[in-house]
């Protein structure tokens, strides 16, 4: 390991690592670029998903974390996004298939109350990141091990498809224009 | 498989040399405790009786251990306690841990700064298996039972203290580090939620 870039980014003493204000939001802001950073360098799957599930563990306590700023539609999805993308087999394995689930599960518990006028724009994302999937996922209809991710997607349409008043069920998941 | 008189005999001898030791060789207490644990927990009926022991000793065999690394330094090898210590926190009484979270937090940091100063890896070793431990016991103390938990632990500025350590290593290629770190950091979310006046 590369023991002098850890020293480099961190001192006791730098004012950077003692007046953060002790709470869950501010924390949570202080390491959201640095795991930006690690699911951008894209090195291993297993990483890539224990960051999902730290975003999906503050989610959980702070609703508002991730949807202001649109923190994870405009920073996090394109990354996951691109990492579907550059899977360039047939199949996903294990990880990839958690990750995938676990991306979708942030997406589905996101409030769409607090999104007002950008929710298109959000809806616009996750059909992209449906469409890196699909490629996986439709392939066999009868492939169990993609159940969680199809689960997850139906949600998804029917929580978009609910947006509009007076939407009949046949209609709904039209907005995500599948 | 042990008979089960054996069993009762054997616990019953480590119980006995644990009380005739735990004032006078905290490591060596540390050493009992697992003994026992891993022999009890095996095969034990009589579960209320081992409930009651680690309620009694835990604080005290926690508080003793903090004293011992405020030394550790002059120990010839340091791993020993410190393997110990992670073999303890798994099987002592949550709430002691909880209750000296802060003290055993604060000492591990100092160990932990061997790193930076030194750039002593072996610290990084010791101390990283530890802090996940005892954030797995907050998590668990947080979920089972928050108000009895946001008593004892009245401020999150150590936990702060602690994910500024590990913060970095999230970056390292090294990628148990990096996994340990993010794991660190998901089980802090809970008990800082909780612990929080304004999220």
């Amino acid at each position: 390991m590369d023991t002098e870039d850890a020293s480099v980014n961190f001192s006791a003493e730098d004012p950077v690592n003692t007046v953060i204000p002790e709470s869950l939001g501010p924390i949570a802001w202080e390491f959201f670029e640095v795991i930006e950073f690690k699911i951008k360098k894209n090195e291993h799957p297993a990483l890539v998903l224990e960051c999902l599930k730290y975003m999906r563990n503050v989610q959980q306590y702070n609703q508002g974390f991730l949807v202001h700023e649109r923190r994870f539609e405009l920073k996090i999805l394109p990354l996951i996004c691109k990492f579907f993308q550059k899977v360039d087999r047939e199949n996903l394995n294990n990880l990839e298939i958690k990750i995938a689930e676990t991306t979708l599960s942030i997406l589905n518990n996101i409030d769409l109350e607090s999104y007002g006028a950008t929710r298109e724009e959000l809806a616009k994302r996750i059909r992209e990141f449906e469409e890196s999937l699909n490629r996986f996922v439709s392939k066999d209809e009868t492939a169990n091990e993609y159940s969680v991710i199809k689960i997850h997607l139906q949600e998804i349409k029917r929580k978009f498809g609910e947006e509009k008043a007076g939407d009949s069920p046949s209609n709904q998941g039209d907005k995500l224009g599948v | 498989m042990i008979p089960e008189k054996s069993h009762i005999l054997i616990s019953r001898l480590l119980i006995y040399l644990f009380s005739k030791f735990y004032q006078e060789n905290t490591l060596l207490c540390l050493l009992i405790w697992n003994c026992l644990i891993t022999v009890t927990k095996l095969n034990y009926k009589d579960a209320k009786t081992l409930e009651d022991f680690m309620v009694t000793y835990s604080e005290t065999l926690i508080r003793n251990f903090i004293d011992k690394l405020k030394i550790i330094h002059l120990l010839p090898d340091p791993e020993v306690p410190f393997k110990l210590l992670s073999s303890f926190v798994c099987f002592s009484d949550p709430m002691a841990v909880l209750k000296y979270s802060e003290s055993l937090f604060n000492q591990l940091n100092n160990h932990f700064d061997k790193f930076y100063l030194k750039e002593d890896m072996r610290a990084i070793f010791h101390t990283f298996p530890i802090y996940k431990l005892i954030f797995e016991c907050l998590d668990n103390s947080f979920k089972t039972n928050l108000e009895k938990s946001k008593e004892i632990i009245k401020t999150s500025n150590v936990i702060r203290r602690v994910l500024m350590r590990v913060k970095p290593f999230i970056l390292q290629k090294d990628r148990h580090l990096a996994n340990y770190t993010l794991q660190i950091l998901t089980l802090s979310c809970r008990t800082l939620a909780s612990n929080a006046n304004n999220l």
